[in-house]
């Protein structure tokens, strides 16, 4: 007797473990990094944004950050994408998280960055996103 | 041809994900309060003496003043001073930003101050220390005898700069202030700053006083207050000290409090039996039933656009918290959790409600969404009521009584503030015991 359940569940398992192989196949493709590359340079980030506690969870306030690397990690450029909005009135908020946002990374840099593949890195973006933090 | 056209768009697909740029997501990051040095201020040699004033130390208790408002936020933590490598006259021209850098300051905040004619002049400048530059620079200019509001108002606008927030430092909290053991208790109306400085009596003594409330924007405060054994609502002017009667109302009356735009006053009373809540035109004195029901309702308090109301009442049984339209229509209840609801405020941002809620035998303070959802128990005790906002709408003031005493039989009544997200929970000092406060909006806006 076949077990319907056992069967099911087995197939379910290998096609959650082809997503995960095609979404790691696909974001070191698609972004120069692998998985395990970001997730260092994301956690160093973590340990540098102070995130500011009095913001409104319920605001649209995703602060676009771009970044010109150096080889070594320090920032050559960097550029508040949406720069414009920070002066606009009504919008101290998203202000004060650009400034955050910048803060955060100049406190980590050199930021960890892969030894080699310097063209595929050297411009990268962060999306500072605090909604998850703010609503506690 | 065709060879030619497909290679071209290989090319172009490749040759595009070879300049894809990486973008990652940041989601988190660390709640430590953001370290700030607040260098000293430096006192101008050629200030004059003022009686009275230690001008030599001026500076240092400016920027002490700051340190400690900084700290009750929870949200900063200010450096040690003893780390600070630079003068405070050489920091307030030209920071070396590397030497701050180097005891993990994040912000820096500088500031000199003179006494001419008088006149106390005071500047600062607030530095952003990983860009190296200046955030915001100010100057006031006032009598010396006003330089704790000058700190307070510094630090509203390095708290503004910072996070985007409106300040809350420079006003003052009106309380109850208690004596006496609990069957004589003695009951003065007092004043102080937030910060628990500058003490002042209101009232003798010889009467009961209940329940002050500030007008959310002028220093205007209305309270209750039994003459012979009869309850007034009085309106009393804090800068002038004037004060006048509103009006005797029938039996238990209780808690006025001001509409938004201050030219009302809502509370209730009770008339033929039943506590209902009335709106008084502080101009015409025209007194309006706002709600009609054989339940009792009680503390009434206002959206900050003046549209709604928040009120409590046992309509449903136990009491529970209501929200309805300014006219009295359109009631609706917003509690439904297990135990009672009391004492409903609106935020002064109009987002949350705050309220004080009863369960098994506790006292929670708490804030929800003016719908109802979202509850957040914030602090509980054996026993605590009356939250007030501060201005911004990020802290609540409210008092808890404790027992004391060696046999524990003797109780004692202070004032608390917490923020809303339930942290930095913190005793605020008072001379004697306090209940009942009332956060004022900001003195200087």
């Amino acid at each position: 007797m076949i077990d319907k359940a056992k069967e099911e569940k087995a197939l379910k398992e290998s096609i959650e473990n082809k997503k995960l192989t095609q979404s790691s196949v696909k974001n070191s493709f698609a972004t120069g990094l692998t998985l395990s590359e970001e997730d260092a340079l994301r956690a160093q980030i973590f340990g540098c944004w102070s995130v500011p506690l009095g913001l409104p969870y319920d605001e649209n306030l995703l602060v676009k950050l771009k970044l010109e690397l150096k080889k070594d990690g320090t920032i050559l450029k960097s550029e508040i994408v949406d720069h414009q909005r920070m002066n606009m009135p009504g919008q101290k908020f998203y202000k004060i998280l650009a400034e955050s946002a910048l803060r955060a990374v100049r406190l980590c840099q050199p930021l960890r960055v892969p030894p080699t593949g310097y063209e595929k890195w050297k411009n990268i973006q962060l999306n500072f996103d605090p909604t998850e933090m703010l609503k506690g | 041809m065709k060879k030619i056209a497909i290679s071209f768009i290989i090319f172009l697909i490749f040759n595009s994900y070879s300049f894809a740029l990486i973008k990652v997501d940041i989601t988190r990051g660390n709640l430590d309060p953001l370290p700030i040095a607040v260098s000293p201020l430096h006192v101008d040699d050629k200030s004059e003496n003022i009686k009275d004033l230690d001008v030599k130390n001026l500076g240092a208790s400016i920027s002490s003043i700051i340190e400690k408002n900084f700290k009750s936020t929870g949200l900063f933590n200010p450096l040690k001073k003893e780390a600070f490598v630079q003068k405070p006259d050489i920091a307030h021209l030209k920071p070396r930003f590397e030497d701050w850098r180097l005891i993990k300051a994040q912000a820096l905040v500088t500031g000199k101050l003179s006494i001419n004619e008088n006149k106390l002049k005071v500047e600062f400048r607030l530095w952003d220390l990983t860009a190296s530059k200046e955030m915001i620079a100010l100057s006031f200019t006032t009598t010396p005898s006003n330089w704790r509001r000058v700190a307070h108002i510094i630090s509203d606008k390095i708290y503004e700069r910072l996070t985007g927030e409106d300040g809350y430092f420079d006003t003052r909290i009106i309380y109850v202030a208690e004596s006496g053991p609990k069957d004589q208790r003695v009951k003065k109306l007092a004043i102080m700053d937030q910060d628990g400085s500058r003490t002042k009596y209101l009232t003798l003594g010889n009467e009961l006083v209940l329940t002050p409330r500030f007008n959310p924007s002028n220093q205007m405060v209305t309270y209750l207050s039994y003459f012979r054994n009869l309850p007034r609502v009085y309106l009393l002017d804090i800068e002038t000290g004037k004060q006048e009667v509103v009006g005797n109302f029938p039996g238990m009356t209780f808690a006025p409090r001001f509409s938004p735009d201050g030219k009302k006053i809502i509370m209730s009373f009770a008339k033929d039996g039943n506590s209902d809540i009335y709106t008084m035109d502080l101009e015409t004195r025209i007194v309006e039933r706002i709600t009609d029901h054989s339940s009792i309702d009680t503390s009434p308090s206002y959206s900050p656009d003046g549209k709604y109301i928040s009120f409590n009442s046992d309509r449903s049984g136990l009491q529970q918290i209501y929200v309805m339209k300014s006219d009295g229509s359109n009631v609706k209840r917003i509690t439904f959790g297990n135990g009672i609801y009391g004492t409903p405020v609106w935020s002064p941002r109009g987002d949350l409600i705050a309220f004080t809620k009863m369960r098994k035998g506790k006292f929670y303070i708490g804030v929800m969404r003016s719908d109802g959802s979202g509850e957040r128990l914030l602090t509980e005790n054996f026993y605590q009521e009356a939250p007030s906002w501060s201005p911004n709408g990020r802290v609540l003031v409210f008092y808890r009584e404790t027992k004391s005493g060696p046999d524990g039989k003797g109780f004692s009544a202070k004032l608390w503030s917490i923020d809303i997200t339930g942290y930095n929970e913190r005793k605020i000092q008072t001379e004697t015991d306090a209940s009942d406060p009332s956060w004022s909006s900001l003195l200087s806006k």
